[in-house]
């Protein structure tokens, strides 16, 4: 009874240093996890902006903005139509509306941030004013989000969707219903460095922007692309394509695609979603019945 | 001597519990792995695109071409079913277009396959749970 003991003994520290590894090694991937689901919700808050936004152009003008007009004297991408109503006013009466978007004059407005087009989850990536790449006139950013194209190439659309070059729907056109037809889908960026032209939301080309659901999203196929960095499991791609390119969505997401319906909602498709599915999903008159998805 | 001995016993238990959960299992799920060769008039063909789509339900999958030879992994695979089977292959044609800016050119290509094995395609494979070679023999109007 002399020698009470007192404190601990050096087994019983390792006991509890060892109790605690394994309590923070099952929680830091839980703590990954919660990061990268933040970023997804507001890579999805988003597309609903952006859904709102062409509800309010519809209003405005009775009619959704056309898909693109493309190569034509004054070369206008999509993005442009939607600026005032996603709180960038300033930037689009910025805009030089006489001109085609590839010129020196129009580099600080192609440059702006537009934080709306960006998803956190996939990387930053911007056109530099590089002559590697394009140079003052090509200097842009990239986006996330881009339109519904149909279920073919840029050239053929197969059925009809809501986007064409010169051509936006009206609700009235939609038959399929704005429910089960989409309006915009999620894209990747090509690395800053790449002399490609997917994800350029500045661009009128057929593989800049333009969505087709050709293939499902996420998938495993190769772009049919104009010029193309092939990223095996991220952007495949193949060249050589002009205006019969086609580009699946994408995203860095576990499992699938955010989509943005024509009546303004958001939902989440599995990668793993039935190809005949989603082909039906892009048409605006096709009278398909579309099942669960 | 009995706390510890308890202790001691807490954290064996916790380790045999946790280890198992650590270690899941991501082997097959029913995908399979596919490979083969495209000629093209009897030549391989050297770069290429190959895409499986479904004909009734199911995910579609592709592939590069690379001097006649493609193969998709399993993990990039298809379900065992039938398929249409598109092949895209382009080539420069010599002639230069203008640049996307305008101010430079680049080489136009165009099509070496016919629309009968790509946009209209009338291929067709039959994909089996196991051994998927499939070799397709192209014949152009050339």
């Amino acid at each position: 009874m002399l020698r009470r003991n007192r404190g601990f003994t050096l087994i019983e520290l390792l006991v509890v240093i060892a109790i605690i590894a394994i309590l923070i090694a099952l929680l830091l991937p839980a703590v990954q996890q919660a990061r990268e689901a933040a970023r997804r919700s507001s890579c999805k808050n988003n597309l609903k902006q952006l859904g709102l936004a062409l509800h309010n152009y519809h209003e405005a003008h009775s009619r959704f903005p056309p898909g693109m007009i493309y190569r034509q004297p004054k070369r206008t991408p999509f993005c442009l139509f939607l600026f005032p109503y996603i709180d960038q006013a300033n930037l689009y009466n910025l805009y030089d509306h006489n001109s085609s978007w590839p010129t020196t004059a129009l580099k600080p407005v192609r440059t702006a941030p537009i934080p709306t087009w960006q998803c956190p989850s996939d990387r930053e990536a911007v056109i530099l004013d590089t002559a590697a790449l394009w140079g003052d006139p090509g200097a842009s950013i990239k986006g996330n989000y881009g339109v519904n194209w149909g279920r073919n190439t840029w050239i053929s659309q197969g059925k009809a969707s809501p986007f064409n070059n010169f051509f936006g729907a009206k609700f009235r056109d939609l038959t399929d219903g704005t429910s089960n037809t989409l309006a915009m889908m999620e894209m990747l960026k090509p690395v800053s460095t790449a002399k490609e032209y997917r994800a350029w939301i500045w661009n009128d080309e057929p593989d800049a922007y333009p969505l087709m659901t050709r293939v499902g999203p996420n998938s495993s196929s190769p772009d049919l692309t104009v010029l193309c960095i092939n990223e095996p499991g991220r952007l495949p791609c193949s060249g050589g394509n002009g205006t019969s390119s086609s580009v699946a969505s994408r995203s860095m997401h576990v499992g699938g695609v955010h989509v943005l319906m024509c009546d303004g909602a958001v939902r989440f498709v599995s990668e793993n979603i039935d190809l005949g599915t989603w082909q039906d999903l892009s048409s605006m008159a096709g009278n398909e019945v579309i099942g669960e998805y | 001597m009995i706390p510890k001995r308890l202790l001691c016993l807490c954290v064996f238990s916790l380790l045999v519990i946790t280890l198992p959960a650590c270690s899941s299992s991501s082997s097959g799920n029913g995908k399979v792995a596919i490979a083969g060769t495209v000629s093209v008039n009897g030549e391989p063909l050297d770069t290429g695109l190959i895409t499986f789509i479904p004909v009734g339900k199911g995910v579609a999958a592709g592939g590069k071409i690379v001097e006649g030879l493609y193969q998709i992994e399993s993990s990039a695979g298809l379900f065992p079913g039938e398929y249409k089977v598109e092949i895209d292959s382009k080539k420069p044609t010599g002639k230069k277009v203008p640049e996307t800016i305008g101010t430079g050119m680049i080489d136009e290509y165009a099509s070496v396959i016919p629309e009968n094995y790509n946009r209209k395609t009338e291929l067709k494979v039959q994909i089996q749970p196991a051994d998927n070679k499939h070799d397709f023999t192209l014949v152009t109007g050339k």
